[in-house]
């Protein structure tokens, strides 16, 4: 995993995550994981008035809050920041592999 | 790495017809009442559709993958920023409704006003209510308080809650240690252009925006135009 976090940053690439929780709630789940914010290997950013992900059609589901109720959404933005990659999860596992990302990465042909 | 260039292009194109949905009708007036949201909030919420039924969840716990009802409950919580306090009654009278999506979505709402809503209801909800996302959202509503959650008894209010991710929240709400929502969160919420809602769509230009990270950083995605590509994941899809 961390080899394709690698590859996806290396090829010219920033790797954005995007939080919809406020920043405590962040620190403190990543704790859960005996880590902190500043172990991270990229920017997560911190969304909770949700409007950025609410442009970008990712938005918060009412009814039963689990885990697995999450569906990450991933988007590739290319050089000239015209979006040209974007899958909206159905399902909690259904997201692209990091061998998927780096695929579409090299669609994109330096642009 | 010219021709995959236009073959991914096609399936991007293809990709771009999937997923340009629906536009919600511009009723975003800032001056509408937060009553008729709720109206609004009910009749775009449907319990048919729901996947991933489960022993613990009969109807399902996931959103059906085209429901439209979250654009109706992003522009009513907007609202409720919009209306602040003024919006309480109406709120707290969606707390008591049979509904369940008003239920919900005034405990989600609440929050929102922080310190100015009062704790009494939250309080029931978070014990008594049947619906594991009512309780959640009432113990998130109540941390969010701030320093008026103080009184709270959070220890005897997990002890009785049954469900796990609930227990979760009520230790976030305790380890918050009285931090209240942040006013620049609320403002965020009030100033954002409903027009920009779900307006990413493949092959155009990426929406803009500057969020803060984690560790305190301001990034703009403009930044890395002609510098970077950028891959942006949301990393819980729903919340």
């Amino acid at each position: 995993m961390r080899e394709k976090l690698e590859t996806i940053q290396g090829a010219n690439t920033e790797l954005l995550a995007v939080d919809p929780h406020e920043t405590w709630a962040a620190k403190s789940l990543l704790k859960d994981t005996g880590l902190s914010t500043d172990d991270l290997q990229f920017p997560l950013l911190m969304d909770p008035a949700q409007t950025v992900s609410a442009t970008y059609g990712v938005a918060f589901q009412m009814r039963i809050h689990v885990e697995a109720s999450n569906r990450p959404a991933t988007f590739i933005i290319d050089k000239s920041g015209v979006l040209r990659y974007a899958r909206r999860a159905k399902t909690f596992s259904d997201r692209p592999t990091p061998a998927q990302v780096v695929r579409e990465l090299t669609k994109l042909d330096g642009k | 790495m010219r021709r995959s260039c236009c073959r991914s292009f096609v399936i991007l194109s293809i990709a771009g017809l999937a997923f340009a949905q629906w536009h919600v009708p511009a009723t975003a007036d800032p001056g509408r009442r937060v009553g008729l949201w709720l109206q609004d909030v009910s009749r775009d919420y449907s319990e048919q559709g729901w996947a991933q039924k489960s022993k613990r969840y009969p109807q399902g716990y996931m959103r059906p993958a085209d429901d439209k009802g979250w654009q109706t409950r992003m522009l009513a919580l907007r609202a409720v920023v919009i209306e602040g306090k003024l919006s309480i009654p109406s709120l707290l009278e969606a707390m008591e409704s049979s509904d369940i999506s008003q239920r919900v979505f005034a405990a989600q709402a609440l929050g929102y006003l922080g310190a100015d809503l009062p704790s009494g209801p939250l309080l029931h909800a978070a014990r008594e209510d049947k619906l594991t996302a009512v309780r959640l959202y009432a113990v998130d509503a109540l941390g969010m308080r701030g320093n008026a959650a103080n009184a709270i008894d959070w220890m005897s209010l997990r002890k009785q809650e049954p469900n796990g991710d609930v227990r979760k929240h009520i230790g976030y709400a305790v380890e918050r240690k009285n931090a209240g929502i942040h006013q620049e969160v609320v403002q965020t919420l009030k100033n954002w252009n409903p027009q920009s809602m779900n307006t990413a769509v493949v092959s155009q230009p990426a929406p803009d925006f500057e969020l803060t990270s984690a560790t305190g950083q301001k990034i703009r995605l403009s930044s890395y135009r002609g510098k970077k590509s950028v891959v942006l994941v949301f990393v819980y899809g729903d919340t």
